[in-house]
């Protein structure tokens, strides 16, 4: 049965253990240290402990990254340095670079405008889905030229009564033709 | 240091340069100096990355946001520290920002746990295989296991100190702390492990 004395140095010593191992304790301190070890079991113990898991520990520093990780990283770098070389080719042209940003966004509202406006032949949604009583205020019908219908524009309104003439709660089935809703 | 021209770098060769020669010389846009710093430090920062946040998918992408930072700060790097220590505190601030992104993250979705310091998620990695040196794979994964689920200052300086086998002085440089706190963190972090898994080692004896 150990001392309470006992039991508090071995809490003290418990707290530099780690520091005894790797050998970072003052020359006196570790003298006292060895001391103790060669007297307590519980203490050898658990230095022995300590010392297994920092071999386990050890163990655990091989990992194999997967080798196209490298390549992955370089590319990533290269891309970057390519963004930094053609923006600092443009630095001395700040005029080229507001007209570069112009251009782009220009670009990308000219694809957005292509992607909404309307062309006959496509459909936007399944004409099955359309229910001429629900939508009927909703939406407006172009059809395909071969029955009469203006490529980009609404109805006349022969064709709109036409239309109107054929609501029910079925839904509309002209072949060819596309919804667009406002 | 000397700039190095592009004749110069011709001339040298880069494998035997330090990795603070490289930097420099990739301050001139020299890609093939960077590329071999990769080559040098992936491996091991990859290892300190899984390691800390047990997650292969984001050690993969942290990796590659560590050397793009790199890459964008290159400029900025003095040679008060070697590289080395740079790149490491780097990936370690990375690794903890997106620790404590996740552990906000599972709080705000399931409420505060016990434990804070309890990782936040515990799935199994099949996709990384890292340990056949180790015999035992059970035990391996278990000592894996209570490595990521030491608290946060404590497993980043394990990590550095007992697997990645850094010096005191460059863990204490990498996390910012004094070394002092560096000895007593990892010797917190050692007997936490040492009690976690006292039985396993008892076999052992």
């Amino acid at each position: 049965m150990r001392t309470r004395d006992e039991q508090g140095y071995c809490g003290l010593v418990s707290e530099v253990l780690s520091s005894y191992l790797d050998h970072s304790l003052s020359a006196s301190l570790e003298r006292d240290v060895a001391t103790h070890l060669e007297e307590c079991v519980s203490c050898r113990h658990r230095l022995e402990g300590i010392s297994f898991l920092l071999t386990d520990l050890k163990k655990l520093n091989v990992i194999d990254a997967p080798q196209e990780l490298s390549w992955s990283i370089k590319r990533a770098v290269h891309r970057e340095a390519r963004k930094e070389q053609a923006i600092s080719l443009l630095k001395p042209f700040p005029f080229l670079a507001s007209a570069a940003a112009a251009a782009i966004i220009l670009v990308m509202v000219g694809f957005q405008g292509a992607a909404v406006s309307p062309s006959v032949g496509e459909t936007t949604a399944p004409l099955e889905t359309l229910s001429a009583v629900d939508q009927g205020q909703l939406q407006r019908y172009i059809l395909p030229p071969q029955i009469g219908g203006f490529q980009g524009a609404g109805l006349y309104d022969d064709q709109v009564a036409m239309l109107d003439s054929t609501r029910s709660n079925a839904p509309i089935r002209l072949p060819g033709a596309r919804a667009v809703s406002f | 240091m000397p700039v190095l021209t592009k004749q110069d770098l011709e001339q040298a060769e880069l494998p035997l340069m330090s990795d603070e020669a490289l930097l420099s010389s990739s301050l001139d846009g020299n890609l093939v100096a960077f590329d071999l710093l990769v080559d040098r430090y992936y491996d091991r920062i990859y290892g300190y990355l899984y390691r800390f946040l047990k997650d292969s998918d984001m050690a993969e992408d942290l990796l590659q946001e560590t050397f793009l930072r790199v890459w964008k700060k290159r400029g900025e790097f003095r040679n008060i520290a070697s590289f080395s220590t740079w790149i490491y505190t780097i990936a370690g601030n990375l690794a903890r920002s997106e620790w404590r992104r996740r552990k906000r993250w599972r709080m705000l979705r399931i409420g505060p746990s016990n434990n804070d310091d309890e990782p936040d998620y515990d799935l199994p990695d099949e996709s990384a295989i890292p340990d056949q040196v180790v015999e035992n794979r059970l035990a391996a994964a278990e000592l894996i296991d209570e490595v990521a689920k030491l608290p946060e200052r404590y497993r980043q300086v394990v990590i550095l100190r007992d697997i990645q086998e850094m010096s005191y002085e460059e863990i204490a440089g990498i996390v910012q702390i004094p070394v002092g706190t560096v000895k007593s963190r990892l010797n917190r972090g050692r007997l936490i492990l040492q009690e976690k898994l006292g039985k396993w080692y008892e076999n052992e004896r």
